[in-house]
């Protein structure tokens, strides 16, 4: 009993360390007003409701242990940054102030180098500024980083920071093809907010790491501190074979299935889209050969060859929806595919540590019975016993430190978790925002080319076709169109606008090309014709692809 | 009184059905082949002094046709006593004798067992309906075997009751047919022997009746027309605003009523431009359809039959209804192919020997066999082809045909699978007698080849032709056709691709369903749920543009390139003449120097001899050149209307496929902004 005591020093009746580890409501009592005033300062933007169920689950884990977190915090306490040090263990969530943060805000993006250098490694080029201890400096500007240096970061991040959903870089390149202004604007975008999402996470912005990185060289940061992944290899794969330990916190007992559902899920959406992209690109195929052979019909017959040209715009238009298709969505999941993968290699740890831990305590345990089977006995090797004792410390101890870092890590996911749900939600609606506006863009282009090449035929034919359907209403004018300024001439509602301003939606990327030897439109188009050539030439080139 | 207000309601409402008919043979002012019947002299006077009257009865009928059918009694003495009005136009002392005549009719009925008049009266109305004898034995047939034909005994009774009432009224006036009528009616029987007998009749007098009104046309053409045209524009109008867009075929010919818009239409412009060819025959309405397709026989002989509906003036009996097989087609194509050279004859769909018994694929030929069909129709020379009538009403088609294609030597039997491959034949060629001289001794070309064998080096003439229009041509519609094929194939292969882009945009809305399902959260499940709808409609929109392609585009396509076969088989015909002459022309050259060695002895037995074969050949020759040289103006009539024809119905096509594709580029955006303003 001695032994034990010195460990326990607001040990009361039931908290016996040998009593069976089973659940007691009375230790969490004693320590609600502490944690949960702790925790009420350290997620102030979090719901009130969640954190305190957190805590209270967070408790129920302690358990038996509870008590023993102050002393264990002694220890880890050191590497931490000068906080109270009983106050919490997650004492980089309890900075009220925000006192740190890290600023970064992406300004360029370069690619040079050979051509697949070109493409997976680009230079992100951004400016920080930060008030944290680890780094040197306030501002840094310009800082360059290749994307190679971003991917040590991470993996060090990755490895080093348990406690985290560390977020996952974005892809180095987009669908819409590396030269393009639009890949530049996305990837410049898309780094922006994984900044965004790194200096939102204390624990990743007080990594020493971080300021290692933004201060090294261009191209010369490596890791300084080695970290390992907890288990790696076949090792990993066969512990994750194994039975999942009972988890506590049902929230992140759920997540794991979730996030490797819309892991898998993700995966085969992207395949379908890349199927349907695939489809549409051999549509396009046929509706050009189409549009071809309308052009080829009769020499001398300009309408056929009219026609033909709109078929030929409007499969080059189908064309670049495919592409687009892909840049919006297909690279959306492909974040999050990333990311739903570190995820749940992150919750695997847990579990990893979770069965640590429950080795530890049947360890210590063990050693505890030792020594209460040494007690008993009256001829006893002094020397025996202090080997037994000293079995028990190291034991317990390990346990501490464990379940410490089991609880720093279950608190801190329940946190992160809410966060990635909402980082999820948000990323997969912007991308089928985007996916939506661009298609509505590129069908209204569709239109556009349709529409101009009514009434070609319309003048070839006055008697003919519609006419005898009495749609004579049909007017002969070129300029008869549905979409105009004031909304579509189809639809009942007038208030209703389409996102997209319509001088962008009346000249498509293919004007120039169809009006080569029509004088008439030419003129009329011309001037922003020109406006687009750049534009056009850049998704011509890349619709190609 | 119930039950036989249930009778006459329908039956007087039928009548003014009836009386419609008459109105729509008015509407065609140009009825120019129907024959006169033995009444018209005696009547025409009189109708031409009742010509005004005869309008007006007109008017009044179209009034109640719009009435509700199920009229009370009262309605029908009212209708009754127009009827007696109308019949009183034609012949004025019948009004009394009239009026009992329906009284014993109605008292037959309600003396008769309400079991036995149901039937026994629907058995009369058919003696009544008589439109073919034919036909008409069949349904009693049917009508006493199986209650499946039930509705065609319907059918039957509408048109017929009223035309009992008609007859009986005729038949006062032309007393000895009361006999037979009576006799019908009082013994209520079934009695199917006795139909022959009043069939004729009653045919005959249809044909009066008909005849009246288009001979009153005749007269006042000029005044009906103008009415007739207005009216006409009326109805084009009505039938405009009534048709739904896209259900028209590429076609107009594929509805009947764009049909009638069509011929209505060329006979206004024709008043308009005080036409300069009044030689032109018009197209008599004619309306074929060809339904019901249904598989028969075993095994080997297994095939698909089609029911042919043919209804026009035309007809003997009007209406006709007879079974077809895809053969049959083929042999129609040939016949017409012969009897009319230097025409494009609307073509049959190609042959095809796998896969003939889908369901799609059945419906795809009964559609284009049907369009065949009523492009038939709306040509005026090839309406009344005789052989085309033949295969409305032939009963025992497959020997008369056999029969037909033998009398005109059109090969018609032995067709050959290219469309554009032809035969002339030396009967209509050469005349009956001549020609069995030729072909005894093998067709005319026989006479090159004798001796073929002998003197192999001799070369076979060969047939240039001298008028650059027809290789000029040729040349362009080889290459037409060529064009249009690949056109159609990437059309096909559009459509193909288009459908798996569908079905994979499928796959990819149920994965978004998939994700949905996980349920990350309320507003991300909503969202990702009404993206995948969207992809859905996507879908089936995408779909439904490809089918409205392969019926717009892919139909008019098929169509044109066969109706390019149809048009090379008629440069086809003017070299196999052409080559005739040449051969002809050989042997008659031969034959004069014959002729010419020969010509000291005059009176020699083989100068003779020569001499005849001589004039024989060059008669022949002489024939087959003015053919040749007729040919070749029908022709180049023929194929400017033809190309005419054709770019105007490829114009369409191709506005309509527009005007489709914008319609669904409109529901797709509207779909996507949809989906964004509430979403997003």
């Amino acid at each position: 009993m001695a032994s034990a005591v010195p460990y326990d020093p607001y040990d009361d009746l039931d908290n016996n360390p040998f009593a069976e580890p089973q659940e007691d409501s009375e230790p969490i009592a004693t320590n609600t007003d502490g944690s949960s005033s702790m925790v009420k300062e350290q997620i102030n933007a979090e719901e009130a409701i969640g954190s305190d169920q957190a805590i209270s689950t967070v408790n129920s884990a302690q358990n038996e242990n509870a008590t023993q977190s102050k002393t264990s915090s002694e220890q880890s306490g050191n590497k931490q940054l000068a906080q109270p040090l009983e106050r919490d263990v997650l004492p980089e969530r309890s900075d009220e102030k925000k006192k740190y943060s890290l600023l970064v805000k992406v300004v360029g993006l370069e690619r040079f180098g050979s051509t697949a250098g070109k493409k997976e490694n680009p230079t992100i080029v951004f400016d920080c500024s930060t008030n944290l201890p680890t780094f040197r400096k306030q501002q840094y500007k310009n800082v360059k980083k290749s994307y190679e240096e971003f991917n040590q970061l991470f993996k060090y991040l990755n490895a080093a920071i348990q406690e985290s959903f560390v977020p996952t870089l974005p892809p180095a390149f987009t669908t819409f093809g590396i030269n393009s202004e639009e890949d530049r604007i996305k990837v410049t975008r898309n780094f922006q907010l994984w900044f965004n999402r790194v200096s939102r996470d204390p624990l990743i912005i007080r990594n020493e790491e971080v300021a290692f990185f933004i201060e090294s060289d261009f191209n010369t940061y490596t890791p300084i501190s080695k970290s390992k992944l907890l288990a790696s290899g076949l090792k990993r794969k066969t512990l994750k074979q194994l039975a999942i330990p009972y988890d506590e916190v049902t929230e992140l007992a759920e997540f794991r299935p979730l996030v490797k559902s819309i892991y898998v899920v993700s995966q085969n959406l992207q395949e379908k889209l890349l199927k349907v992209s695939r489809n549409r690109r051999m549509m396009v195929q046929e509706e050009n050969a189409f549009g071809q052979d309308f052009v080829n019909l009769d020499d001398h017959n300009k309408l056929y060859k009219r026609y033909g040209k709109i078929l030929t715009a409007v499969g080059d238009i189908d064309s670049i929806i495919a592409t687009m298709d892909m840049a919006t969505l297909y690279d959306g999941l492909e974040w999050v595919i990333r990311d739903t993968y570190v995820v749940k290699e992150a919750l695997t740890n847990r579990h990893f540590i979770m069965r640590n831990l429950i080795q530890a305590q049947q360890n210590s345990k063990a050693k505890q019975e030792q020594a209460r089977r040494f007690r008993s006995r009256r001829d006893i090797n002094p020397m025996k016993i202090d080997e037994a004792l000293r079995q028990l410390k190291t034991a317990t101890k390990s346990e501490q430190v464990l379940t410490l870092k089991l609880q720093r890590i279950t608190l801190n996911m329940v946190i992160e978790r809410k966060q990635w749900l909402t980082w999820y939600e948000e990323w997969i609606r912007n991308s089928i925002k985007e996916f939506t506006l661009r298609k509505i863009e590129y069908e209204r282009k569709k239109l556009t080319l349709l529409e101009r090449v009514r009434s070609d035929i319309r003048k070839a034919d006055e008697n003919g076709g519609l006419s005898r359907l009495g749609r004579h209403a049909v007017s002969v004018s070129n300029t008869d169109t549905s979409q105009t300024v004031k909304g579509d001439s189809w639809t009942g509602e007038n208030n209703r606008k389409s996102q997209i301003p319509i001088n962008k939606i009346t000249h498509t990327e293919f004007d120039d090309e169809l009006f080569t030897e029509d004088d008439g439109c030419t003129s009329q188009d011309s001037d922003t014709t020109s406006l687009n050539a750049r534009h056009a030439a850049s998704l011509l080139g890349m619709s190609t692809k | 009184m119930d039950y036989e207000e249930n009778l006459e309601a329908p039956v007087w409402d039928e009548l003014n059905h009836e009386e419609d008919n008459p109105q729509s043979a008015i509407s065609n002012p140009t009825e120019s082949g129907v024959q006169l019947p033995f009444q018209e002299g005696k009547r025409k006077e009189e109708l031409s002094k009742k010509k005004a009257p005869l309008n007006n009865e007109i008017n009044i009928d179209i009034s109640p046709e719009w009435k509700d059918p199920g009229l009370s009694v009262a309605g029908n003495p009212l209708m009754e006593e127009q009827q007696q009005g109308s019949e009183e136009l034609k012949a004025n002392a019948l009004i009394n004798s009239l009026a009992p005549e329906q009284d014993s009719i109605a008292d037959i009925k309600n003396n008769a067992s309400q079991f036995l008049v149901t039937k026994d009266f629907g058995d009369a109305l058919f003696t009544g309906s008589a439109n073919s004898p034919l036909v008409f034995d069949d349904t009693i047939c049917s009508t006493n075997t199986s209650a499946s034909t039930n509705s065609r005994s319907i059918s039957g009774r509408r048109s017929g009751k009223p035309q009992i009432l008609f007859d009986s009224a005729r038949a006062q006036r032309s007393s000895k047919r009361i006999y037979s009528l009576k006799a019908k009616k009082t013994s209520n029987s079934n009695d199917a022997t006795k139909l022959p007998f009043t069939d004729p009749l009653k045919k005959a007098e249809k044909e009066n009746e008909f005849v009246e009104e288009s001979l009153d046309n005749k007269n006042e053409r000029g005044e009906i027309n103008e009415g007739t045209v207005t009216a006409f524009a009326k109805k084009n109008i009505l039938e405009q605003v009534d048709k739904p867009l896209y259900n028209i075929p590429q076609r107009g010919e594929n509805s009947v009523s764009s049909t009638n818009i069509e011929t209505n239409s060329k006979k206004v412009e024709e008043l308009k431009t005080d036409s300069k060819l009044p030689s032109t025959e018009h197209a008599v309405d004619f309306n074929v359809e060809v339904t019901n397709p249904v598989k028969v026989g075993e095994l080997t002989s297994i095939h698909v039959e089609y029911t042919v509906i043919g209804k026009s003036p035309l007809l003997e009996l009007k209406y006709t209804q007879v079974n077809r097989r895809y053969r049959d087609f083929r042999w129609l194509y040939r016949q017409l192919q012969n009897n009319h050279w230097g025409k494009v004859i609307p073509p049959p769909p190609e042959k095809q020997s796998v896969g003939s018994f889908k369901q799609d694929f059945i419906e795809n030929r009964r559609f284009q066999m049907e369009s065949m069909l009523k492009k038939i129709c709306q040509d005026p020379a090839l309406q009344k082809d005789q052989d085309f009538l033949l295969f409305l009403t032939s009963d025992d088609f497959s020997s008369e045909s056999k029969r037909r294609a033998f009398l005109t030597g059109s090969g018609a039997i032995n067709d050959s699978n290219d469309l554009s491959e032809i035969r002339i034949s030396e009967i209509q060629l050469l005349g009956t007698e001549d020609a069995a001289d030729v072909l005894r001794n093998g067709g005319i070309d026989a006479e090159s080849h004798k001796g073929f064998m002998n003197i192999s080096f001799s070369s076979l003439p060969k047939y240039n032709e001298i008028d650059e229009f027809f290789t000029e041509k040729k040349q362009k519609v080889d290459e037409l056709e060529d064009n249009l094929k690949k056109l159609g194939k990437s059309l096909e292969m559009v459509d193909t691709s288009r459908n798996s882009l569908a079905s994979s945009t499928e796959e990819f809305s149920d994965m978004i369903e998939t994700l949905a399902s996980l349920n990350v959260s309320e507003p991300n499940s909503e969202l990702l749920n009404n993206f995948a709808d969207v992809h859905k409609s996507i879908k089936s929109s995408l779909e439904r543009s490809s089918l409205q392609e392969t019926l717009t585009m892919g139909v008019m396509l098929d169509d044109y390139i066969r109706s390019l076969a149809s048009v090379k088989a008629i440069f086809n015909q003017r070299a196999k003449l052409g080559y005739f002459l040449v051969v002809l022309e050989n042997d008659m050259n031969k034959k004069h120097s014959q002729l010419g060695k020969l010509g000291q002895n005059v009176h020699s037995e083989k100068f003779i001899e020569t001499k005849k074969e001589f004039l024989t050949i060059e008669r022949r020759y002489k024939l087959t050149k003015t053919q040749w040289q007729e040919i070749g103006e029908r022709i180049k009539d023929e194929f400017q209307n033809f190309s005419i024809d054709k770019i105007r119905e490829f114009r369409n096509g191709m506005e309509i496929s527009l005007e489709a594709a914008i319609e669904s580029q409109k529901e797709c955006i509207e779909l996507w902004e949809t989906f964004y303003q509430t979403n997003l």
